[in-house]
Formats: structure tokens, C-alpha cells, sequence
């Protein structure tokens, strides 16, 4: 499967590599997704929720300067859901968290709150480490999509896959959809609310490995 | 220049009258609003403002008094700062401005409260307005040391055009004393202010930043990695003696912790940001070495060394083009060998 359920009542498993994308889901209508990437060995895991080290945006929760937090912890986030790409490369996705690591020194100890910012900030003029551009501001489904980018391994087409209402927006729902029928990177015009919202978000045939 | 020509340059961007009377929420910002009347009126408990009101805002200060006003009358957070300072820097006139107050005010400045500070120095870093540089240096001078702006002070100044800066020196012991602290209490802030240090090039940071290479723990070595690995990708950097430098000390680090790899959340990966950098510091005598380096962690693959080995790998090609493909050839065991096969696959399927 690309997409695991980890959460319940799906309870699901399935096998984590360093660099996959992992999400937390609440039922609270507020703030009911947080995007992160896993910075742990390979291993299988299984619901519900389990503990996972994940590195997603600092300063949102318990994550330290440099981004890295255990999901599952008392009074931090929950990995509820990966995203995974079964068929590429180990090394190919260990690139994103290479990446993300590298990057973690380069981002804001301002804006990076993604409840407040949903405007994506990137100078492509300034770069860092071998040519990686600035990351300045966004949220985290918007960072997580950046990591892969900067991988080669786009996750939503985002010129062509956006909410005429929130042009700007990058919903992780978008994300999710896109792991759960395996289509890298998604193209879906005209705009389809239901990828705004998880569990609304799971259409479509669901992809079995790619 | 003259504080009549600053102010003059001011006052064509007084922040708008509307901003006195911004929508924020109650139980974040228990903001009041003054009538044209000089009654008050505060917002309910949690109750979302809608614009426009039938408040009127009246502006209470001074025109010249711009940035202050817009640094004084701010509620909210830092973000909410960061924010409005945007706004208001959009043109080029606004930003020369701010850059003439920045320098003119960074001692004063430096001594308000992080939540003022640290939104000035980002958007000063942001937009490259080379006053910031002023109110880093002397952030890092006067803030004590659990200071979140020092923080961002020293993290943030890579970003503005330090070269050629009057109190380069000055500022270079700034940052190294802050560094030199933060790397017993702090290390985290430590790592992230680092990659300042090749931008800034104040006396021996070549042997400073050595030394971490060489014998800081794997966060600071990490760290001290990732700074040369910037200052080895930029265009105008050609110095090889100090490339040869690097080269070796990260090179006798990799063989000294070859067992230790640290993927996970304790520290990021030292032996990956190794690889990473020793492919970018690379001259032509030490080709074979780094070529070596590349098969070996790409075929052993521990931690994140296979795909620093890959990424590092890009940029040594691009570089040194075919006697890096020998050399990687070499190194691999032949071009049949399948790693090499693997490898060479997964470069052409890069960025």
C-alpha cells in the first residue's frame, strides 16, 4: 500500500523507510493534519499510532530548533497515517531526509508555525548547501512537498492541482490523495473539494504499491 | 546621512491609518480601540473581528516615528511583526528607509524584547537591507545568552551581504564568542548558527571551523560540514589550499567514526554531512580519495551516507566531469560492477 492507516479503526501496518511522509490527523476541525517526514531506520510498524521520530517544521509542538520530535509522545503529535513510496529507491527517498536534515539549519525561528502561515515563501535566488533553494516560509504539507521537490520526487503537481477558493493552499488531505492512487506527481483539474478534507480525500482507486 | 533627510525619506510610508484598529482575536490580543471621541471599546471574548468597524482609528503618533510606531503599536506575535513589517517594506524607497533607521537605531533596538527584535532581523535579512548588520552585531554584543534573538541574529546574518561590512572583525568575535557558548549550553543553536561562519570569513575561521570538523561532537562536526559544504558551492569560491584543508581534516573524521552513524532524532547524520561536503571540496590530487569515499558509502550504506554519497556524487561529476567518472570507476570495482550500475542509474535519474 502507498497510503497506511495507522490510526484507528483501519489499524493498519506497513513498512517505513527514512524520508516517507508521515501525518498526524485530528478530529478537530481547527487544525486536523500535520505533515511531517520520518527520520528513523527502516522498520514495519502498525497501528494505532505508534511512536515514530519525525522531523517536520521547528517550533510546532515539541519539535527542537532543528525540527526533530518523537510523534506519539504524550502531548505531541500522532503519526496517523504514512505515505509511502513503496517503489522508489531506498536511497533515492533517503535523499529527502538528507535534505531535510540539512535544511533544518536554514529555516526561520520565525513563521514557520503553519497555523498561521499558508503563504509559501521560497527565493530560489539564494541557495544553501549545493544549490537547495531558501526556504523562508510555508506550512508543513508546503515543506514536506519542498523536501521532495528538492529530491526529484514531486508529490502535487501544485501549477496545476489547486483550489480556485485557496490558490495558494497546499491541504496535506492533496498529499494524502495523491499516496493513496499512487499518481506522482497529482494532476486533478478541475478542482475537487473533497481533497481539501481527510478521510473525504480517499477516492478514487486506492494503489496498491507504487 | 542626515536626520532630516531620514525623516524625509519616512514620511512617505507612514503606516496606514486603518492598522491602528487591525482584526485580532480577543483571547490572543485584548486589543482596544480609542473612538474619534476618546471613548474605549474592548471586543467580546472570542469573538472574531469583522473590518470594517464602527470604531474609528486615530493615528497617535508622530510620522517620523514610523518603524517605532509600527514595532510599539503591534499587538500580537512576533509572526503578526514579521508581517506588517512586510507590508510595509514592499518598495524599494521603504526598504532604504528602514536600512537608514536600522543603522541609526541598532543599539537602541537591540535592547527591546525579543518579540521586537527577531521579526526586524528577519525581514532585514530577507530583504538583504545591510542595516540589519548593524542590529546583528549588536544583538550579539548586548543580548544575554538564552537570548531567541541572539539566535536568529547569528543564524540570520549568512544572509546578508557581510563582505566587504566596516566592523567585519568585530562581528566575527561576536558571533565566535556566541558560538564558543552555545556549543557548552546550547548546541542546537550552536549547529544553526555554524553555516554563518564561511560568509562572514573573519581572522583563522578556516582553522576554527577545522577544529570542529576535527573534534566537535557529531552535532557541531555536522554542523561545521554543512558550512563548508555552502562555502564550497559558491561561484566565487576557488581557494583550493583551503579546500585541500577541509578536504582532509573531514576526510581523517569520516575514517576515525566509520562505525558511527546516528540516523534518528538525536542529532542528525555526521558521517552523510561528511561525505556530502568531501565531495564538494574535492581538487584534482584528491580525486581517487573522494571518488573511494563515494563507492564506500554508497555500497555500505549506513544511515544517510548512500544518499549523501548520491547527492555528493551529482556535484563531484558536474565538477571534474570524466576523470571523476574514472576515478568513480575505479573506485566502484570497474564500470560493469552492478553497485556501479545502481549508482550511475541513480545519478542520471537526478535533479
Amino acid at each position: 500500500m502507498a497510503l497506511c492507516r495507522l490510526h484507528a479503526p483501519a489499524n493498519e501496518s506497513g513498512a517505513v523507510r527514512p524520508g516517507e511522509a508521515v501525518y498526524h490527523w485530528s478530529r478537530k476541525a481547527s487544525f486536523p493534519l500535520h505533515a511531517g517526514i520520518y527520520a528513523g531506520e527502516s522498520s514495519t510498524v502498525s497501528g494505532p499510532s505508534p511512536t515514530l521520530d519525525v522531523l517536520s517544521l521547528p517550533g510546532t509542538k515539541r519539535a527542537g530548533m532543528l525540527g526533530t520530535s518523537t510523534w506519539g509522545e504524550p502531548g505531541n503529535w500522532h503519526a496517523d497515517i504514512l505515505g509511502l513510496r513503496p517503489t522508489v529507491d531506498e536511497t533515492k527517498l533517503k535523499e529527502v531526509l538528507l535534505i531535510a536534515q540539512a535544511n533544518a539549519t536554514e529555516l526561520s525561528g520565525l513563521g514557520q508555525d503553519c497555523c498561521w502561515s499558508k503563504r509559501l515563501d521560497i527565493d530560489p535566488r539564494r541557495t544553501t548547501r549545493d544549490g537547495i533553494p531558501l526556504f523562508l516560509a510555508g506550512s508543513c504539507s508546503q515543506y514536506v512537498e519542498f523536501l521532495y521537490e528538492q529530491a526529484g520526487l514531486d508529490l502535487v503537481d501544485q501549477a496545476y492541482t489547486y483550489s480556485i477558493d485557496h490558490p495558494n493552499r497546499l491541504f496535506p488531505a492533496t498529499q494524502i490523495h495523491a499516496f493513496w492512487t499512487g499518481q506522482y506527481p497529482l494532476r486533478v483539474s478541475p478542482w475537487d473539494p473533497r481533497l481539501e478534507t481527510y478521510e473525504a480525500c480517499l477516492f478514487d482507486t486506492r494503489s496498491v504499491g507504487s | 546621512m542626515s536626520y532630516a533627510l531620514e525623516s524625509e525619506a519616512l514620511d512617505d510610508f507612514a503606516p496606514p491609518r486603518k492598522w491602528a484598529a487591525r482584526a485580532f482575536r480577543q483571547k490572543d490580543h485584548p486589543t482596544r480601540y480609542r473612538k474619534s471621541r476618546g471613548a474605549c471599546t474592548t471586543l467580546k471574548q472570542g469573538s472574531d473581528c469583522v473590518w470594517p468597524y464602527s470604531v474609528r482609528a486615530v493615528p497617535t503618533t508622530p510620522r517620523r516615528n514610523s518603524f517605532d510606531w509600527l514595532l510599539e503599536r503591534g499587538p500580537g506575535s512576533p509572526e503578526n511583526t514579521l508581517s506588517r513589517l512586510q507590508v510595509t517594506l514592499a518598495s524599494p524607497e521603504s526598504q532604504a528607509a528602514f536600512d537608514v533607521w536600522l543603522s541609526s537605531h541598532a543599539s537602541p533596538l537591540a535592547q527591546r524584547s525579543d518579540r521586537v527584535v527577531i521579526p526586524v532581523i528577519e525581514v532585514g535579512a530577507r530583504l538583504r537591507v545591510p542595516g540589519a548588520i548593524d542590529l546583528i552585531r549588536e544583538v550579539l554584543r548586548q543580548k544575554p545568552s538564552g537570548s531567541r534573538a541572539a539566535a536568529v541574529a547569528a543564524q540570520r546574518v549568512r544572509l546578508l551581504p557581510v563582505s566587504g561590512y566596516a566592523s567585519a572583525q568585530e562581528l566575527w568575535d561576536y558571533l565566535r564568542n556566541r558560538i564558543e557558548e552555545w556549543e557548552r549550553v546550547d548546541p542546537e543553536a550552536a549547529a544553526k548558527a555554524i553555516p554563518s561562519v564561511p560568509s562572514l570569513a573573519g581572522r583563522n575561521w578556516e582553522g576554527w571551523l577545522t577544529t570542529r570538523i576535527a573534534e566537535g561532537t557529531p552535532l557541531i562536526g555536522w554542523a561545521a560540514a554543512l558550512a563548508v559544504l555552502d562555502w564550497a558551492n559558491r561561484e566565487t569560491t576557488s581557494d583550493s589550499s583551503t579546500a585541500a584543508g577541509f578536504f582532509s581534516a573531514m576526510h581523517e573524521r569520516l575514517q576515525r567514526d566509520a562505525s558511527h552513524t546516528n540516523i534518528g532524532r538525536t542529532t542528525p547524520d555526521l558521517q552523510s554531512a561528511l561525505i556530502w561536503a568531501l565531495c564538494s571540496t574535492a581538487t584534482e590530487d584528491t580525486l581517487p580519495t573522494a571518488a573511494r569515499a563515494i563507492a564506500s558509502a554508497f555500497e555500505h550504506a549506513k544511515g544517510l551516507q548512500d544518499a549523501a554519497a548520491l547527492r555528493g556524487g551529482r556535484i563531484f561529476v558536474k565538477r571534474w566531469r570524466e576523470p571523476a567518472l574514472r576515478a568513480l570507476i575505479a573506485a566502484f570495482g570497474g564500470g560493469e560492477s552492478p553497485t556501479f550500475v545502481r549508482f550511475s542509474a541513480l545519478l542520471a535519474s537526478g535533479k
